[in-house]
């Protein structure tokens, strides 16, 4: 309605303008200085469009702020929409992820809550609500098993890929740089020696810290259930035995596919068929 | 001869097959003999033991051997054990004397003086008897017995609650032993747990000894002030040592004693009756719990179980499950448990049970926390510990569960309710990307240094080269000054200075010729092709155009002006010297 207001409020102005202008024709034809005028005057009304629908269109901020409105309002589909239209347009950040994943998970769709607190974790590993969220919205699935599995590559995980990624490099800038330096003077060579050293040390454990983590992103296709009541049966048949229910959050690695169907293990290492639509995929990057 | 030696053997074999018929016909007079006159002597060695000891009882048979077992006569305080048999032969006066023995061994329990009776045998569907024999047993010296054996009786605790398990230990020191029974502990008003034993080695009024540990729990089952021994064990121990034919010590005999240990008196104390928590059923020790509770979204009517772990020091198989009186919307099934013992007392470890609980409406908004109470027995006062208190959601249908995992040893535990909040930054917004690995520019940038690297590498290898390689360098600077020069040549040739052309042509010779022939530059003239090229076998084409070219330097040089096209004609030539020059090798 404020949008439908200001809109009219223009073109009130742009009507009057174009009146005005008609007027000032037939009376200053002749003047430079009306022409300038009429230019002005002319354009006055589409440049106040203009701004007046910048001033209209809310910021990522005001969204983002918007959205947190609405979800202390217990609006919940109302704020995932808004944070789902920010990632849309390209103004993501692990604090909407966050924010979303929340949403989701008041709204009773605990899979699309670890879906989203899960890509916010890649974002920010170190962030300690992200991970406490993750726990919570884990110990809610289910059933007393297993629900996740320590990995010893876990510890690797503190830093996000890219961090890894831009150590290993620079690691190595440093690395050839110095030797580099010993190219064109030779008698830094001694110098240089434990920094080189150190450095290389720093490229091999860098090196192996990145091919790890990166290792776990590519080997592990990651599927989150988002069905509140469904079954993972023994084949990928509708007729197929149940093997164990299916329930909206729990997580599993994808092993195969077929048509339609996912065959899955979960943590405990269960295996079984689930259908695509019952879960979603995390994205491998 | 022949013949006298054949009749010698033939008597030999004929005395040696009378011989056999003598024995044999003797042996049968012998067996008939016996059969006529059977008899049976008892004799016991040695006459006079002490408690303890044992003395061998042997029965002899003349004449035959006993049918079946011999009928053992019962004597108070001794007992008599049918030991071996064995056969004795005498010969005595050319008469093969046969006798059976049969032995028993005879231990006596309590000092006197023992009859015992004669035994009763059948030998050939003949009864036969022994005579009573005489045996004397003495009192043993307590000090005989503790030079090879001693027990030794402890405890952990002399003041204890009821139903408090303490540790007892039986101490058996003995030098050698042959055999033995468990401990007895005498302890009336106590339960007594299972023996654990190990074997060790000690030191005791200088003296080494092998140690026998035997150590368990005791449980008081009442108040007051309660006996707990004395400890008995029978064991087998040297009476007597002798030395042996190569001089060492071994046991001549052996004797069944029976150790003993003194008793204690232990202080039962009741359990306090003021601030019994509610719930409390007897558990007494120091424990732990953990409760974990799933599922938690549940419809009515579906089992939810509880898992409770209690876990410590204590009698962890006897505890049970309290009732928990706050669990009354709740249908309550009786739990199944499962034991880990961790010690070798079955004092230490952990009880898990399972109990199923149902929620009855769906009004239930929680499970409320489990409560269980024990008697501490390190701070000696009741403590409760309490689990999470689980929120639940109940629905008519069955749908989600939750786990909720607490570990308490504290009688309050945190526990996450709800998620953390919002943020109320967005942070930096933006796209989210794929990591920069899976960007082939982001590698390709990567190669840069080691490019830079490498350049830098070849070409400081390369100044090396040149640094110590003379000719090498000279051949390059004699390259870069010939195509400098030669490039003046047209110039030149324009201009028609003639002098300055062919001085430009000769000292290009100089140069080329000079690095070729390894010699300074300013030193070449037309002599070097009769000395250096002609005889370093070049070929002719090239001497001919380098006599050319010097003839015309020389006419130049003394005055001989050329036209413009006449020096443009020569600046190939000079190029294909240079060429030729620059791929041969002279030969020096």
């Amino acid at each position: 309605m404020k949008w439908l207001n200001k809109n009219n409020l223009v073109l009130q102005l742009f009507v009057f303008a174009q009146r005005w202008q008609r007027k000032s024709i037939l009376d200053l034809m002749n003047g430079l200085r009306l022409q300038l005028r009429l230019f002005i005057l002319s354009f006055l009304p589409i440049l106040l469009f203009v701004f007046a629908n910048i001033g209209n269109a809310a910021t990522p901020q005001e969204e983002f702020d918007k959205a947190n409105k609405l979800f202390e309002q217990g609006k919940y589909p109302e704020a995932i929409a808004i944070y789902e239209n920010l990632i849309k347009n390209g103004k993501a950040s692990p604090a909407v992820y966050f924010n979303l994943g929340n949403a989701w998970f008041k709204s009773g769709k605990i899979g699309y809550a670890i879906y989203n607190y899960l890509i916010a974790q890649r974002l920010a590993p170190r962030d300690p609500d992200i991970r406490a969220n993750i726990e919570f919205a884990r110990k809610h699935v289910a059933s007393g098993a297993v629900l996740t599995k320590k990995k010893w590559t876990d510890v690797f995980k503190k830093l996000t890929l890219n961090e890894w990624a831009f150590l290993f490099a620079a690691s190595l800038w440093v690395f050839f740089g110095l030797l580099a330096a010993c190219q064109v003077k030779t008698e830094l060579k001694q110098k240089l020696k434990l920094p080189i050293t150190c450095s290389a040390i720093a490229i091999v454990l860098f090196s192996i810290t990145l091919g790890i983590n990166a290792y776990d992103r590519i080997s592990e296709q990651i599927a989150i259930s988002v069905t509140q009541e469904g079954s993972v049966r023994q084949g990928p048949l509708d007729q197929s035995p149940q093997k164990f229910p299916l329930k909206d959050g729990l997580e599993f690695i994808v092993l195969d596919s077929k048509d339609e169907w996912l065959q899955v293990s979960d943590y405990s290492g269960r295996i079984g068929w689930v259908k695509t639509n019952d879960v979603i995929l995390l994205p491998k990057w | 001869m022949a013949w006298q030696r054949a009749k010698s053997e033939s008597l030999c074999k004929s005395g040696c097959f009378l011989i056999l018929i003598i024995l044999l016909g003797l042996s049968a007079v012998v067996s008939n003999g016996a059969a006529a006159g059977v008899s049976m002597n008892a004799t016991i060695d040695p006459p006079s033991i002490t408690v303890g000891e044992t003395a061998t009882l042997s029965l002899s048979f003349e004449g035959g051997k006993p049918d079946g077992d011999i009928q053992i006569p019962s004597v108070p305080n001794l007992v008599i054990i049918p030991g071996g048999e064995s056969l004795r032969q005498f010969i005595i006066n050319n008469r093969i004397s046969i006798s059976y023995v049969r032995t028993f061994s005879v231990t006596a329990e309590k000092e006197g003086e023992y009859i015992i009776p004669p035994f009763t045998a059948t030998v050939g569907g003949q009864k036969v008897q022994s005579q009573p024999i005489k045996l004397i047993v003495g009192k043993v010296d307590n000090r005989d017995i503790e030079r090879f054996a001693r027990l030794r009786f402890n405890i952990s605790k002399s003041e204890v609650r009821v139903g408090e398990p303490f540790l007892v230990e039986v101490r058996l020191l003995y030098i050698v032993l042959n055999g033995g029974e468990q401990p007895q502990i005498a302890g009336d008003g106590f339960n007594i747990g299972k023996l654990v034993q190990n074997e060790s080695h000690t030191i005791e009024e200088g003296k080494s000894w092998r140690l026998l540990r035997f150590q368990t729990y005791a449980t008081p089952l009442r108040p007051g002030e309660l006996t707990l021994g004395p400890v008995s064990m029978k064991v087998t121990i040297p009476s007597r040592l002798e030395r042996n034919f190569f001089g060492e010590t071994v046991v001549a005999s052996w004797r069944s004693v029976v150790l003993t240990a003194p008793e204690y008196k232990i202080k039962v104390l009741p359990l306090p009756s003021i601030n019994v928590p509610e719930g409390f059923n007897g558990a007494i020790g120091v424990y732990n719990m953990t409760v974990s509770v799933a599922p938690t979204n549940v419809a009515v009517g579906d089992p939810i179980t509880v898992k409770v772990t209690i876990s410590g020091r204590g009698p962890i198989e006897s505890i049970t499950l309290p009732e928990q009186p706050a669990w009354s919307e709740f249908k309550v099934y009786p739990p199944t448990s499962s034991v880990e013992i961790r010690d070798q007392f079955g004092l230490e470890g952990a009880k898990t049970f399972e109990q199923v609980v149902v929620a009855k409406s769906t009004e239930t908004r929680e499970l409320p926390p489990f409560v269980f109470a024990y008697f501490d027995t390190d701070k000696q006062e009741y403590r409760v510990l309490t689990g999470p208190r689980v929120p639940l959601i109940v629905r008519p249908s069955a749908a989600g569960q939750v786990v909720m995992n607490i570990t308490t040893n504290t009688p309050s535990a945190v526990v996450q309710t709800d998620i953390v909040p919002n943020k109320v930054k967005p942070g930096s917004l933006g796209t989210i990307t794929a990591p920069v690995i899976i960007n082939p520019y982001f590698w390709g940038v990567q190669t840069l240094p080691a490019a830079v690297w490498l350049v830098l590498f070849v070409r400081r290898k390369r100044l090396e080269e040149l640094a110590n390689n003379p000719r090498l360098r000279r051949k390059l600077e004699t390259d870069r000054i010939i195509k400098e020069e030669l490039k003046k040549l047209p110039l030149l040739a324009a201009q028609k200075k003639t002098e300055e052309f062919y001085a430009t042509v000769f000292r290009l010779l100089q140069e080329r010729l000079g690095e070729r022939l390894d010699l300074p530059a300013l030193s070449i003239t037309e002599s070097v092709i009769e000395e250096h090229l002609i005889p370093g076998g070049c070929p002719e084409e090239l001497i001919s155009l380098l006599r050319k070219l010097f003839l015309e330097c020389n006419q130049a040089r003394y005055g001989g002006q050329k036209n413009v096209q006449e020096l443009h004609q020569i600046i190939p030539e000079v190029e294909r010297a240079l060429k030729l020059l620059s791929e041969i090798e002279v030969k020096k």
